[in-house]
């Protein structure tokens, strides 16, 4: 097998069934891409987290899943796997600046509302970890998450 | 509410690594491996087999300026002849595929002739140092002022303090696309600070006139300073005007954090006097700050550094020389603080140390000495004019209550405290103003602005500006393009000034021009009718000082900034948990306060990151060792637990609003703050940021080991008994 062999992958994205043909060392991120869906990308190494996806269910870097390993899988982004709570008040609270951790912030964060109800700043801090942003300095992003968790159990 | 908010959430927001066109080229740069060589040629003929390959172009093919540089224009567009630094761009290599592109370039061969490199910056203006500079000089500026009597304090010390090489590490890396515009022309879409002044370096160097090039705003994934200097533009406008195809590229990483100038890697040595009763008497520095191989924006940033080395103090005697010099490292230049980082810790550590020399408290010291609104700057004699009063700042810090849980048992805490300054705006006699476009028809007002939203927020400001003005108007952006009024760039903390003013005073004509009612009634505009009004906004002038005597009026506002931090230390690892951050910041009026307190809270902990993480390390043979953020480690939101935003507002007269710009702010003495929290925790003396383990481990210090064992007050309970 050469590094130009080619592998197909289909799955479910943001709804919707997607093709794409990729190399064998291509990533989801990679196969994404090449479906015309990019996604920001800060490292493609599985250290900035700004490329995570809901992963049947599960946020995951895109970058580190192999494309053939996620063939078949529910793919989301933060188009579809957003809670529009928490996007509403991290808009409100001027969490997003340059934007580029932010979709892949959403995912992880609305993963994290709809799993654990009850939540204080450290908890969403630690669920932060894996996602580096450079902008906010996290302050608004934990506060708005935090106030999303008040509206979801009111 | 930012007007990109919910896009930017979403994934519906584009940025410029995203873009693609059909039928385009990808680049990928050839880079030395090396410091310093003569550059004999450049073999391609391996590269050329890959399949896919289109060309490789080298700066044998650039038909305009060789030279480029976004202040001095010392930079190659690709090499010429020699390179001087690991990492510059030898070649840039075209193929159908990505892919294709990088194994080209891992295969066109440079041919080089390696030769002692000049990596210490000490060393750079020695007689027998190797040349790096254009003219056959390392010397890229040198600066002197002394001012007073030749009186000193009977208490004095004497520190030298040194900082490391912080990245902008915007999440982002370079991109952009290029295309023929049909016409003989370029267009380039790219992540920028300054589409005007990237426009004009392109122009040069593809010999075309200014408006053959067309720069076109892609989304900033972050920029900081770090997207002031171009990097693919002319390798991107070259090959599309070379090839007629559109052309892409993107940077790795690793790629990204050697490819923008980093901050200055700086050496202080600082000595200040004081009387016994803790009265400032004199003040000599010497400030060495490394600009790398190329001038990039070390003038500018060394003139920020000279003229705040005293920070905002009432000091009699002054007394500093400053030099930027050439070196065979990576390139130094713009990081937000911008000079002003660096000097802010020198001033402030060295405070600390005449604090203690004196056994006073070291906010005692500040107060007695901080500069009341009106009185000249130490340095330049500019007056001090449109702020509060700095000690007002340290009451703010002191209004913010400390976190209430104690240190975790073995941990040692400290507190920190430190100010800082610098000026808003470019100010140095340069133009500093803003041009905008506003079009009115019946459905709303259209905002054209070249002012790059990078990020900052400046689209929600402009916005809100225009809406004060006339009334709950729906407003929509026109892209921003070169082909727009100039804004002057998303630089120096100013567009909320300049652009800022400007859309005032469209806003102003334009409501004149529909009746002058609040709020305007575009209704009454016939369907197909549009207002078309175009304003710009100048500031107020300011000067160059006089070179001879450092005298004069520079800076156009005063961003100042106060800063408290209270770190949890490891003694026995040497490891640092900062536990709250407190940045209070006079910005004049908040426009936008959520905005603001993101400019707070960010640059702050940018800064902690600065005083405790992030350093790229260059090794023995000047290569830079940031290959990811697994070695570049950028703090986390566990890292920076409790960051309290206090905003401080005195507004400035002279500017639009009263605003001045907060952008820096926040990153000049959070630093500085967090490197005195380590001290109190350690009583090591932390004379260089980032602080390294080994730098508050007691286990490398004998003194503070022996020290360690007795109890302090501010230790935990637990580990006292």
């Amino acid at each position: 097998m050469s590094g130009d062999d080619l592998v197909e992958v289909r799955g479910t994205l943001d709804g919707e069934p997607y093709h794409a043909e990729v190399p064998v060392w291509a990533s989801l991120l990679d196969a994404l891409e090449a479906a015309g869906r990019p996604l920001p990308a800060g490292c493609r190494g599985g250290q900035c987290g700004s490329c995570t996806v809901s992963l049947d269910g599960v946020p995951t870097p895109a970058c580190v899943v192999p494309a053939g390993a996620a063939a078949g899988a529910v793919v989301e982004t933060a188009r579809r796997a957003a809670l529009p709570v928490l996007v509403a008040e991290l808009a409100a609270a001027g969490a997003t600046q340059c934007g580029y951790c932010s979709p892949g912030l959403v995912v992880a964060l609305s993963h994290l509302l709809s799993t654990s109800p009850s939540l204080d700043a450290p908890a969403v801090r630690e669920a932060l970890t894996g996602h580096l942003c450079r902008c906010t300095g996290y302050e608004a992003i934990v506060t708005a998450t935090l106030a999303a968790a008040a509206r979801l159990t009111s | 509410m930012r007007p990109d908010a919910v896009a930017k959430l979403t994934g519906e927001f584009r940025y410029a690594t995203e873009l693609h066109a059909p039928g385009e080229l990808h680049g990928a740069t050839v880079r030395s491996p090396v410091a310093a060589a003569d550059l004999l040629g450049v073999e391609t003929a391996e590269a050329m087999r890959v399949r896919g390959a289109y060309r490789v172009l080298t700066i044998a093919d650039v038909p305009g300026a060789r030279r480029v540089g976004v202040k001095t224009p010392d930079q190659p567009v690709l090499a010429d002849g020699r390179v001087r630094h690991h990492g510059e761009p030898i070649a840039f290599a075209l193929a159908d595929t990505a892919e294709a592109a990088r194994r080209m370039a891992l295969l066109v061969r440079p041919i080089l002739r390696p030769h002692p490199a000049l990596l210490d910056p000490e060393r750079a203006l020695d007689a027998d140092a190797p040349r790096v500079g254009p003219d056959g000089s390392n010397l890229v500026h040198r600066l002197r002022l002394a001012h007073g009597t030749a009186r000193r304090g009977a208490i004095g010390v004497r520190r030298r303090w040194r900082t490391g090489r912080q990245d902008a590490a915007f999440l982002a890396p370079e991109a952009g696309l290029a295309f023929p515009d049909g016409a003989g022309g370029i267009v380039l879409r790219v992540a920028t600070q300054d589409l005007h002044h990237d426009r004009a370096q392109i122009a040069a160097a593809l010999g075309l006139p200014e408006e053959r090039v067309r720069v076109e705003l892609a989304g900033v994934g972050g920029a900081f300073g770090g997207r002031e200097d171009i990097t693919v533009h002319v390798h991107l406008c070259l090959a599309a005007l070379l090839s007629g195809r559109p052309v892409r590229a993107l940077y790795s990483r690793a790629e990204s954090f050697g490819a923008h100038p980093s901050r200055h890697p700086a050496i202080m040595t600082y000595e200040l006097t004081a009387d016994p009763d803790g009265t400032f008497v004199s003040l000599a520095a010497d400030l060495l700050f490394d600009g790398g191989a190329y001038a990039s924006t070390s003038k500018a940033v060394v003139g920020v550094a000279h003229y705040f080395a005293a920070g905002p103090y009432r000091i009699p005697r002054v007394e500093i020389a400053t030099r930027a010099v050439y070196t065979n490292n990576p390139v130094a230049g713009a990081l937000r603080g911008f000079g002003a980082t660096q000097v802010c810790f020198a001033m402030e550590s060295t405070v600390d140390a005449l604090a203690a020399e004196l056994s006073l408290d070291p906010a005692d010291v500040r107060r007695r000495n901080l500069l009341e609104p009106g009185e000249a700057l130490a340095t330049s004699g500019q007056a001090l004019e449109g702020v509060a009063a700095p000690a007002s700042l340290l009451d703010a810090l002191d209004a913010v209550p400390p976190p209430a849980a104690a240190p975790a048992p073995g941990l040692r805490r400290g507190v920190g405290v430190a100010v800082g300054i610098k000026s808003a705006g470019l100010g140095d006699g340069r133009a500093e103003g803003a041009g905008i476009v506003l079009r009115a028809d019946r459905h709303g007002v259209e905002i054209a602005t070249a002012a790059p939203e990078v990020g900052q927020g400046v689209r929600a400001v402009l916005a809100q500006i225009v809406t004060e003005c006339l009334g709950p108007v729906p407003i929509t952006f026109a892209d921003s393009t070169s082909t727009l009024p100039a804004s002057g760039g998303s630089k120096a903390s100013r567009q909320t000034m300049a652009s800022g003013g400007a859309a005032l005073r469209a806003a102003t004509r334009l409501r004149q021009r529909l009746g002058g009612a609040f709020p305007v009634d575009l209704a009454a505009l016939g369907d197909g009718t549009s207002i078309v009004v175009e304003e710009r906004y100048d500031a107020p002038p300011t000067a160059a000082p006089d070179p001879r005597t450092g005298r004069g009026d520079p800076h156009l506002a005063f961003q100042l900034t106060a800063h408290r931090a209270v770190v949890d230390v490891d003694p026995a690892l040497g490891t640092a948990q900062v536990v709250q951050l407190v940045a209070a910041q006079d910005v004049g009026r908040a426009l936008n306060p959520a905005l603001v307190r993101g400019q707070l809270a960010g640059g702050t902990v940018q800064g902690a990151g600065f005083a405790l993480l992030e350093e790229i390390p260059v090794d023995a043979d000047g290569r830079g060792g940031a290959a990811g953020f697994g070695t570049y480690l950028l703090p986390a939101a566990v890292d920076v637990p409790e960051v309290i935003p206090v905003i401080v507002e005195s507004g400035d007269p002279r500017l639009p609003f009263g605003a001045k710009g907060v952008g820096e702010g926040p990153l000049i003495s959070s630093p500085a703050a967090v490197a005195a929290a380590l001290r109190a925790a350690t009583g090591r003396p932390v004379a260089r940021i980032p602080a390294h383990p080994e730098d508050l481990a007691t286990s490398h210090d004998p003194a503070a080991a022996a020290a360690a064992a007795a109890p302090r007050t501010e230790e935990s309970a637990a580990v006292d008994g």
